[in-house]
């Protein structure tokens, strides 16, 4: 067991516990928006920061939802750093998604007064990474994954098209938290409709993949024949 | 029915119900003490839990230690969406030995709280799921895993370009293939057109020949095919001869065939000429050096009415070459292309420029007006002028489009595989589907499920022998999930079944005496309910979606306690798949819908059975609403269009027997619909509500 106090209180934890999942059981509560117990812990939103102090050390600010609990440290949930980084975490959430009603509840519990920041465009979504892991963790077929990087960041199928693994359980719809996912594009509508002679192709073609040839490779029968396939190997 | 009679004298399974607080989100909203209380008083459930968070690593590992100090055999859940938990509280529960079919998640979080309307709290919602999800885990059985062995062998059918490589790609990684052809040599791509350029299909076929592990059969036919995925059992048919081959994976790669010209328009066939056939006259004079009598040569792109819905992806790209090529042979030849669109792929645009720049002459027509073929002249309207143009021809050459090869349809047969309007195979539901069964073990590639130029082919068959390889690197397969099950004894042997699976999972068998019997194969069955729906004798079981469970759930559901008085009860059957979902979406949003409203998950609008319906009548339902994916996303191909048969065969009999048939209805959202989930739910209950809407007993 491992003993450590949260805000004076000591606790005592099995081994290999989080931060998050001990301050849960003992009452403390964490805002999370990344989080989901289904997934492994992401440490994204940073909405679940406390403050660890371990003997005279400064105290650090660290993400409860990846933090293990450590033997005879002294966690903080509610001290004044620890509000004022959430605040701004909510805060920049909202420069976003000011239109959420799920973000902006989540502001308000935190103390958001006003907003100093705005994204030129609205954008409901806070990039979790819910969806992207709950299709590979929990459904285990990995159809969508965040493309691009910094502004340009967002969630999508593999080449911006309808994917052709996704199996449209739709799992990502409902583990976004703030209804933002875009379900119609990932997955795509009416692929095959059913006529009464048989099966009708709509747009998507079923098994190839390669009406979506990346764009960004001019010649993709170059590029397959340049590859040391099977046959080249014989010569 | 009372809730707390039950069905049978035989003794009811020891319950736990553990109530999630959710960290305030579900306890804030209602009084889970209470909620505790009433999970208490049900019959069997012999250990109730509240917990902030069950989820959490400290609640599971209550939950096991409740689960072993109570000698729990059934566990319930009244947490949040069981799509997304499910998994999670299994895994938990695997130490201490509860099955997955023992356990069960019902939504209170979004389909109670999140629905509070009309002044409700939801906590009639939150205690009436509890009792449908006791009701159900009380009759529920569980069911072994279904196994089966892997043959790491492939069997793939056509040689062009797509089959060989796809051959190729299975055998170097030591799979053991055997390529079939009907035709008398390996690598010709499809007949009569020059699509191999670079001679790749010939290099292939070479390469298969010489490899170990190809077993090349020529002028062989597939005849039969029986078994499961991973282990088909096919016979093949060599010169009168068959042969059985096991095989884990098919893929079938047959070609598609240029189409006859001339087939609904009269044309002098010595002047108009297919591709195919101006191709022969053209090599001969490639080769031997003859001169090319053509007069003015004119060259119709996409030339059959047909075209116009689906593009042949190569006679584009033959018919710039075959006038380049006539260029190169005499500079001063004549020669015009007329063209609709032009599709060159990845390859093609080099010959374009090349054949502008030899004075090839290019007009396009639109799709309503195809160029006439007359004695002397081709009429065609420009379309950049917009006037009409006349050009004399010696010789007229019409890209036909490629149609399926002739045994595709005995192929869609064998494999039970759906084929479109053209007569292309399809692959049967590759993006919805219900996870967890066993991936089918059959591709189709190439030309054998759309004409494909030489890329495509390429990495279809790239593609096709990665996925045959992630099927047959396995040495078995395992299918977790549910699949139906035949009482023999009951079986009449009606034939009912077989005609309605999707997958082709159920067989008739001949067993002693007149009489046949059904068997369904488990690693095909794909759970969605349609047999146990059609079987006159419910000999078919589905466990976890059972006959008895759905009505034992059906009458917790519509217990009198739960309603206010004057409260019209609407029964919810859902897909989970669409309707489910959009109810857990309008819940997460809190959209709100009439109280009266109950949610019974379903797994397919296929197994709504039309006598769940009549029990719900008899319950005391003032109506039923059905759930069901929108017409072409059935997860399980056409279980949707199954619910609307039943439903306005159902309504007629309703109608004869004095009950409104308004009561039932059917409607069709999207898993992430949740404010037409909660428009429909309002909508119907006000139907319900209108006068001279007579609510009339059922019998």
């Amino acid at each position: 067991m491992i003993r450590l106090t949260i805000d004076d209180r000591p606790v005592e934890v099995p081994e290999g516990r989080t931060l998050l999942e001990a301050c849960r059981e003992f009452g403390f509560s964490i805002p999370t928006l990344c989080y989901h117990p289904a997934l492994k812990p992401y440490g994204a939103c940073r909405l679940c920061m406390v403050e660890v102090a371990r003997d005279a050390a400064a105290p650090r600010i660290v993400a409860a939802c990846v933090y293990p609990c450590e033997e005879g440290i002294s966690v903080r949930t509610e001290t004044e750093a620890v509000r004022r980084s959430r605040r701004l975490t909510a805060e920049l959430l909202l420069a976003g998604a000011f239109n959420t009603p799920e973000i902006q509840a989540l502001a308000e519990q935190l103390g958001v007064r006003e907003v100093r920041f705005r994204l030129p465009e609205e954008n409901d979504c806070v990039l979790c990474g819910l969806c992207v892991r709950a299709c590979s963790e929990i459904v285990g077929v990995s159809a969508i994954s965040l493309i691009e990087r910094g502004m340009a960041k967002k969630v999508s199928a593999p080449f911006k098209v309808a994917s052709s693994r996704c199996i449209g359980c739709g799992t990502c719809v409902l583990i976004c938290p703030t209804g933002a996912f875009p379900f119609e594009q990932v997955a795509g509508t009416h692929n095959i409709e059913p006529t009464p002679e048989g099966y009708r192709r709509g747009y998507y073609r079923v098994g190839s993949e390669l009406d979506f040839q990346p764009g960004f490779v001019q010649d993709v029968s170059a590029l397959l024949r340049s590859q040391p396939g099977p046959v080249d190997e014989k010569g | 029915m009372p809730a707390d009679e039950p069905l049978s004298e035989q003794k009811l399974p020891r319950t736990g119900v553990v109530i999630c607080g959710c960290g305030g989100q579900i306890s804030a909203g209602i009084d889970t003490g209470a909620l505790a209380e009433r999970a208490a008083g049900i019959n069997g459930v012999t250990y109730v839990g509240q917990e902030d968070y069950p989820c959490n690593a400290f609640g599971l590992e209550r939950l096991r230690k409740a689960v072993q100090e109570h000698h729990l055999e059934r566990v319930l859940i009244a947490g949040c969406a069981p799509r997304l938990v499910e998994k999670l509280f299994a895994q938990a529960l695997q130490p201490v030995q509860l099955e997955p079919g023992n356990l069960s998640i019902v939504n209170v979080r979004e389909l109670a709280v999140g629905s509070q309307a009309g002044g409700s709290t939801g906590w009639e919602q939150a205690a009436c799921a509890i009792e449908m999800g006791v009701a159900r885990l009380d009759y529920t059985r569980t069911t072994q895993p279904h196994t089966g062995e892997v043959t790491r062998a492939a069997l793939v059918i056509g040689s062009g370009l797509s089959g060989l490589t796809a051959a190729l790609g299975l055998a170097e990684r030591s799979v053991p293939v055997t390529l079939i052809e009907s035709g008398d040599a390996i690598g010709r791509s499809t007949p009569g057109l020059p699509v191999d350029i670079d001679g790749l299909a010939q290099k292939r076929a070479q390469a298969a020949l010489s490899h170990p592990l190809i077993h090349t059969m020529l002028h062989t036919r597939l005849t039969a095919v029986s078994g499961h995925p991973g282990h088909y059992e096919v016979r093949v048919q060599q010169n009168g001869q068959t042969t059985s081959l096991p095989v884990g994976a098919v893929i079938v790669a047959n070609m598609a065939r240029p189409k006859e010209p001339g087939s609904r328009v009269w044309f002098d066939r010595s002047r108009v000429q297919s591709q195919a056939e101006f191709e022969g006259e053209l090599k001969r004079a490639e080769q031997d050096g003859l001169p090319l009598e053509t007069g003015p040569l004119v060259m119709i792109l996409c030339a059959d009415e047909s075209q116009k819905e689906h593009c042949s992806r190569v006679c584009c790209n033959i018919g710039i070459r075959q006038a380049l090529r006539v260029k190169n042979l005499n500079e001063d030849a004549n020669v015009t292309v007329l063209f609709r669109e032009i599709y060159l792929g990845s390859t093609g645009d080099a010959d374009l420029a090349r054949a502008r720049k030899a004075g090839v002459t290019f007009f396009r027509y639109g799709q309503e007006t195809p160029p006439v073929i007359g004695d002397r002249t081709i009429v065609v309207q420009d379309m950049l002028t917009g006037e009409p143009v006349e050009i004399p021809y010696g010789r007229a050459v019409l890209s036909m489009p490629l149609v399926p090869a002739e045994d595709s349809a005995r192929l869609a047969a064998l494999f039970g595989l759906p084929q479109d309007e053209f007569g292309f195979l399809a692959e049967p539901r590759v993006r919805l589907r219900p996870g967890r069964y066993a991936d089918s073990g059959i591709y189709i590639i190439g030309s054998g499920q759309l004409p494909a130029d030489t890329p495509e082919a390429l990495f279809q068959a790239y593609l096709a022998s990665a996925r045959a390889l992630r099927l047959l690197n396995q040495e078995t397969i395992q299918v977790d999930s549910p699949a139906a099950e035949i009482d023999e004894k009951l079986c009449s042997g009606c034939g009912n079944c077989p005609q309605v699976c999707p997958v082709e999972a159920i067989h008739l068998e001949a067993r002693d005496g007149i009489l046949s019997v059904s068997e369904v194969d488990a690693l095909r069955c794909v759970g969605c309910g349609n047999c146990v729906v059609v079987c006159p004798v419910k000999a078919i079981s589905l466990p976890g979606w059972d006959n008895i469970e759905i009505p034992a759930q059906i009458s917790a559901a519509l217990d009198e306690r739960g309603f206010r008085a004057k409260e019209k009860k609407v029964l919810i059957m859902a897909c989970e798949w669409s309707a489910y979902g959009a109810a857990e979406m309008a819940g997460h949003r809190r959209l709100a819908y009439p109280p009266g409203a109950r949610i019974l998950r379903m797994n397919c609008s296929a197994r709504f059975d039309p006598f769940h319906i009549l029990w719900a009548f008899l319950n005391g339902a003032d109506g039923v609403l059905l759930g069901a994916c929108s017409p072409g996303e059935c997860h399980y191909g056409m279980g949707n269009l199954y619910a609307k048969e039943r439903v306005e065969i159902l309504q007629q009999e309703l109608v004869q027997h004095g009950v409104d048939p308004k009561r039932l209805r059917l409607v069709y959202l999207a898993v992430n619909d949740g404010a037409r989930f909660a428009q429909a739910v309002t909508d119907f209950a006000k139907d319900l509500q209108m006068d001279g809407f007579s609510r009339r007993t059922i019998w």
